[in-house]
């Protein structure tokens, strides 16, 4: 590794401090909508593509300043240091970011600098109602029309998908029975009066995805991300981030609710209460040092392959247990305060239920461990 | 792996395999190989194939103190070293355990230092116990005051033991996850390997996933972290991933692996073992999250990305 990385998160920590004042709106996320929350991000957002550094560990032809992926992760980890709440958005540019600056340079060139300034949201339109787990099974269909395609069918659990202007959607091109081969990754413009998107309301109180729909929608040649029948490796490659770069900026998230987590504690904690906050230091440690070397991986262009399956449980483990502490130290605040901090936490808690679900289940990343790791016989699916 | 770091992994793993623990322990006793043992990897290279293979001796004396003639007193219970050696009228009254034979002299970890007394008139007894191959030796008596002490500090010590029994414990859990794999690759029930079911392939995928996690700890945090660090996140980490490794393989291997033949056994109490040395992995959540509450979180900028 060239780039000094450590002077790096020092320069941007003593950036954080001297800009303190600025920065106060954004250590807490405010209470009420997810609609509210967004729109407060994007100054934040805004603030941060800026002072610039939002941009480093991006392309340049893509807006950014260069350097190693890693830079991201430096961002997130001071920014969660700080006190200050890293922006939902983010896990969005985590995940389709990196596909479109490696299979659609003319697009990320286009979107990414908007969505650095806080101007544009995307969304991952993957799962189908049909289609969660065994994704390869996906039904949108993408029929080549003119020089491009005309897409029908329906996305759902789509993250933040009713804020975002475009998707990254991955359909079938190919033979209803072609599987994982016959799809293409599309980038498809949700404004156009063939897309329609509707938010979903979750167990945690907020509408945290949404459900997206397609008939005759209209994609132009020039936006398929990578090949035509290349979907599968593009989501392939873009499941690197997902998993691994995602669990590095939760890992920072969670290193705050920690330290919060312990400050909150009430005198006399029973033992077992005490050792679910123990337990869940201790699983964030190994998430931490884990996911270091992932990303360290992924910055010097290695592919970590099926071992990132690691970092997903782990990434859900921690999630858990942190929450969890939390839930059995503060068990008041947990069920009866409708305090804002409280509200949060709650809502929280109930996302870290889904972490072992998204971006692949728990119980799959187990199976990749199995077949392509320990090299155990295939089972029945 | 630097050459190194190669040198001694070859060297435990030939020794190990060929039964000669104790030229082993002579070898790397050498003064001359002291200061090697201050790099994290030499103590993994060494620790895990000795974990693995689940054998006696006095390897953990030596990568600690570093001098062949004394011997480490280890409490019997908890994390608390001061448990081994109490103050009572006049001298200490000790009451701990040895790995391996007991040297001459005795190494006690008392007020933050390292005394060195003699053994002569201390009451040594050999212990089967629930790993009679790790050639325990239970030490009692009374002592006066040691007037020798040795010139590290008792938290160096503390953090060097924690830090080989991690890797130890990798070793042991490690052995097991592939005698496990090994074994459901080939074991057919109902027509099928047993690999091939998924309750079955969870288990193991999950014990991997501990033992990797315990692993890039240990790689990630350096030698100097405090005790603190070493007992109650990484060694504790490593027992909590053996544990977990030894009771999949104990379950997926059925019937063989609760035979003697089989060899399992080995790691199962060599894992156990370890993991209460110094204190266990449940003890200690409770240890680090009372630690929390008082404003001491384990920092989580031990380890950076760099
Ligand atoms: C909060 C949240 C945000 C999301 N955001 C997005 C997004 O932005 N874009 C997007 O495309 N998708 C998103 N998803 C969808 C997510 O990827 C799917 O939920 C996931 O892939 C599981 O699919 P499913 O919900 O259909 O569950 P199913 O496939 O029906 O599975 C349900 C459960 O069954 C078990 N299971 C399934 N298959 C197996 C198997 N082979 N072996 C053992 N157990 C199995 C697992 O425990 C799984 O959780 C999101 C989901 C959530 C909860």
């Amino acid at each position: 590794m060239t780039a000094d990385l450590a002077g790096h998160a020092r320069e941007l920590a003593g950036w954080l401090r001297d800009n303190a004042e600025r920065l106060a709106p954004w250590r807490r996320r405010p209470p009420g909508s997810l609609a509210a929350a967004v729109e407060h991000d994007r100054g934040l957002l805004a603030l941060l593509h800026e002072a610039g550094w939002s941009r480093y560990g991006w392309p340049e032809q893509a807006g950014g300043l260069g350097g190693p992926v890693a830079l991201r992760a430096v961002l997130y980890d001071e920014l969660a240091a700080a006190d200050v709440e890293v922006p939902e958005a983010y896990v969005i540019l985590e995940t389709l970011g990196p596909l479109l600056t490696a299979f659609a340079p003319d697009l990320a060139a286009t979107h990414l600098p908007r969505f650095l300034r806080g101007e544009e949201l995307w969304g991952q339109g993957f799962s189908e109602p049909e289609a969660g787990s065994d994704l390869a099974g996906l039904r949108t269909r993408a029929e080549a029309a003119g020089n491009g395609f005309v897409v029908n069918g329906q996305k759902i659990w789509t993250t933040l998908g009713q804020f975002a202007s475009h998707a990254a959607v991955l359909a079938r091109t190919g033979a209803p029975d072609s599987a994982h081969r016959g799809l293409t990754m599309l980038w498809v413009d949700l404004g156009q009066p063939g897309a329609s998107v509707r938010p979903i309301p979750a167990s945690s109180g907020r509408d945290e995805f949404a459900e997206m729909f397609f008939e005759d929608a209209r994609v132009d040649g020039s936006r398929v991300i990578g090949e035509v029948g290349g979907g599968w490796a593009a989501a392939m490659y873009l499941l690197q981030y997902e998993r691994g770069m995602y669990a590095w900026l939760r890992q920072a998230i969670l290193h705050r609710r920690l330290r919060e987590v312990a400050a909150m504690a009430p005198a006399g904690a029973s033992p077992s209460s005490l050792a679910a906050l123990g337990r869940a230091q201790r699983v964030c440690a190994g998430l931490r040092a884990r996911s270091r070397t992932t990303v360290l991986r992924l910055s010097a262009g290695e592919n970590p392959g099926p071992e990132i399956s690691v970092d997903k449980v782990l990434l859900g483990q921690a999630e858990q247990a942190v929450f969890d502490a939390w839930r059995q130290l503060c068990w008041e605040a947990m069920a009866v305060d409708d305090g804002d901090l409280s509200s949060t936490l709650r809502e929280e808690w109930f996302y870290s239920r889904a972490s072992t679900i998204f971006g692949g289940a728990a119980d799959i990343q187990r199976d990749i461990l199995s077949d392509r790791v320990l090299r155990l016989p295939r089972g029945a699916r | 792996m630097n050459d190194q770091v190669a040198a001694f992994a070859e060297l435990t793993t030939e020794l190990l395999v060929a039964g000669q623990v104790d030229d082993l322990v002579a070898q790397l006793a050498d003064p001359d190989l002291a200061e090697e043992w201050d790099d994290p990897a030499v103590v993994a290279a060494v620790a895990e194939p000795y974990g693995r293979a689940a054998a006696g001796g006095r390897l953990l004396d030596v990568a600690v103190l570093r001098r062949p003639d004394v011997s480490l007193l280890v409490p019997v219970t908890g994390h608390d070293p001061a448990t081994a050696a109490r103050r009572s009228t006049g001298g200490l009254e000790l009451d701990g355990l040895v790995r391996g034979t007991v040297a001459g002299t005795l190494a006690v970890l008392l007020d933050g230092k390292v005394g060195l007394v003699a053994t002569g008139t201390l009451d040594v007894v050999p212990v089967t116990g629930l790993d009679p191959a790790a050639e325990l030796r239970r030490v009692r008596g009374r002592v006066a005051e040691p007037d020798e002490q040795l010139d590290v500090d008792a938290a160096t010590v503390l953090s060097r033991a924690a830090r080989f029994l991690a890797h130890e414990l990798l070793g042991a859990g490690g052995a097991a996850l592939d005698l496990a794999v090994e074994h459901v690759r080939s074991r057919h029930q109902f027509g099928v390997p047993l690999g091939s079911f998924q309750a079955v392939r969870h288990r193991l995928a999950e014990a991997h996933v501990q033992l990797t996690a315990a692993r890039e700890l240990l790689a990630a945090i350096g030698a100097d972290a405090d005790p603190d660090v070493h007992l109650l996140v990484l060694k504790s980490w490593a027992g909590a991933a053996a544990q977990t490794a030894v009771a999949a393989a104990q379950q997926v291997c059925g019937g063989m692996g609760f035979t003697e033949e089989f060899g399992l056994h080995r790691s199962v109490r060599r894992a156990h073992l370890l993991d209460g040395l110094l204190g266990g992995w449940e003890e200690a959540d409770v240890l680090l999250g009372r630690l929390a509450t008082e404003g001491r979180v384990i920092p989580d900028r031990q380890v950076v990305l760099s």
